[in-house]
């Protein structure tokens, strides 16, 4: 049998089947199909088609719902791991806050030499966050200036990375940095613009961005 | 697989959605139950076989992992079809590239899809399989989605990846294909 002409009318009839059509859509096909056998036909091997073809492979839904709650329970971790990266790329910036500091009193310092300022003792700054730093000026923990010469580390231990000496001097460690200023050298000014500059690196974004679904285009298989 | 039928005192999917992403866990549990037995027939008339289930259950894993770029512009239902569809095909790429399984090709499409030959008990009904068994891969998918999901052309297109007159050109030669097998 030849295909109806009516090619507006056949687009439609799978709608019909599953009764989606609006009211006055469902009207017209419905008319039509009382005079157009070639369309009733095609209509009655869709509905054939549909029941052949509705058969679906078994699939277990309770495990598949228990594989989404699983995958969501896993985000939080996940988003855990990430502030855990967050914390340390916070440490990172303290320490790079401290080693900033450091620099610029040890600028400062060089530059109250060059007039024929008395150097100050030395600042021994930790390269890396958690690494005990021992702090400088004039540094006499028996004069009661309040300073620690030795910072302790969070135990209360005394670092056991440089050992006081009887001068008040700090032996350096392999790791650390001499230099000829304190952290109290530098005005309040400087220090706050450090800490400003370094609080602006909050801006990183802290997640890439979702993958985008992959777009279809070609053919599958 | 019996499909669930949402009656108009069930919660649309958008809702269903809003309440997963408010912490709901039964939310998602009834939308894997409303779209599952779809996605799962039309994974297998892509053309996958042994691994439906576990393609069904990834694409559920990405669609709700994923959520929140879901717009609606299109129903859930349509998104996980495409969802579905990418795993398949990049499954199919990966298998063609590590050359471990056999390539999945149209000779194999024709001869070997389990998910429709489980069953014969109706020569007719048979017979209508094998017809669709023939046609190529995306008229194959379009008519699936047309006949079986009721899906309209522009829902066809997005999924597919073609434009909504295309999809209507796959469809009508698609039908001219089954009749033709079947008049033989």
């Amino acid at each position: 049998m030849t295909d109806c002409p009516r090619a507006d009318v056949r687009d439609l009839l799978p709608d019909l089947l599953h009764d989606t059509l609006d009211v006055s859509s469902r009207a017209e096909v419905e008319r039509h199909l009382t005079t157009c056998a070639s369309c009733t036909q095609e209509l009655e091997l869709l509905r054939s088609l549909r029941s052949a073809l509705s058969d679906a492979p078994a699939v277990d839904v309770t495990r598949i719902a228990a594989a989404v709650h699983a995958a969501r329970t896993m985000a939080p971790v996940a988003g855990h791991e990430r502030r855990g990266a967050t914390d340390w790329r916070h440490d990172w910036r303290v320490a790079a806050a401290i080693l900033l500091v450091a620099l610029g009193a040890g600028g400062y310092a060089l530059a109250h030499a060059s007039h024929g300022s008395p150097v100050t003792p030395p600042v021994q700054v930790a390269s890396r966050p958690g690494q005990p730093v021992t702090a400088g000026p004039p540094l006499n923990p028996g004069a009661g200036q309040g300073s620690p010469a030795v910072a302790t580390p969070p135990n209360g231990a005394a670092t056991p990375s440089g050992a006081a000496r009887p001068g008040g001097a700090v032996a350096a460690p392999s790791t650390g940095l001499m230099l000829g200023a304190g952290v109290s050298d530098l005005p309040t000014a400087d220090i706050q613009a450090l800490l400003d500059a370094v609080n602006e690196m909050d801006a990183i974004p802290r997640a890439d961005p979702a993958p985008a679904l992959e777009p279809a285009g070609e053919d599958i298989l | 697989m019996p499909e669930p039928l949402l009656t108009p005192a069930e919660p649309g999917d958008g809702a269903l959605i809003a309440r997963w992403e408010a912490g709901d866990e039964r939310a998602a549990s009834q939308l894997v139950t409303r779209h599952a037995a779809a996605v799962s027939r039309f994974v297998a008339s892509l053309g996958a076989r042994q691994d439906v289930e576990e393609i069904v259950q990834d694409t559920f894993v990405r669609a709700f992992a994923s959520v929140e770029g879901f717009r609606a512009e299109s129903s859930f239902r349509t998104w996980l079809f495409t969802i579905a569809r990418n795993l398949v095909r990049d499954r199919a790429r990966s298998d063609r590239t590590r050359r471990v399984t056999v390539p999945i090709l149209e000779e194999h499409l024709a001869t070997e899809h389990d998910a429709l030959d489980r069953v014969v008990a109706d020569e007719t009904e048979d017979r209508m399989r094998s017809a669709v068994r023939e046609l190529s891969p995306t008229q194959r998918a379009v008519f699936m989605l047309r006949v079986t999901e009721g899906l309209s052309y522009r829902e066809i297109a997005t999924v597919v990846g073609t434009t909504e007159g295309a999809a209507r050109v796959h469809y009508h030669h698609a039908m001219r294909a089954i009749k033709e097998f079947l008049d033989d």
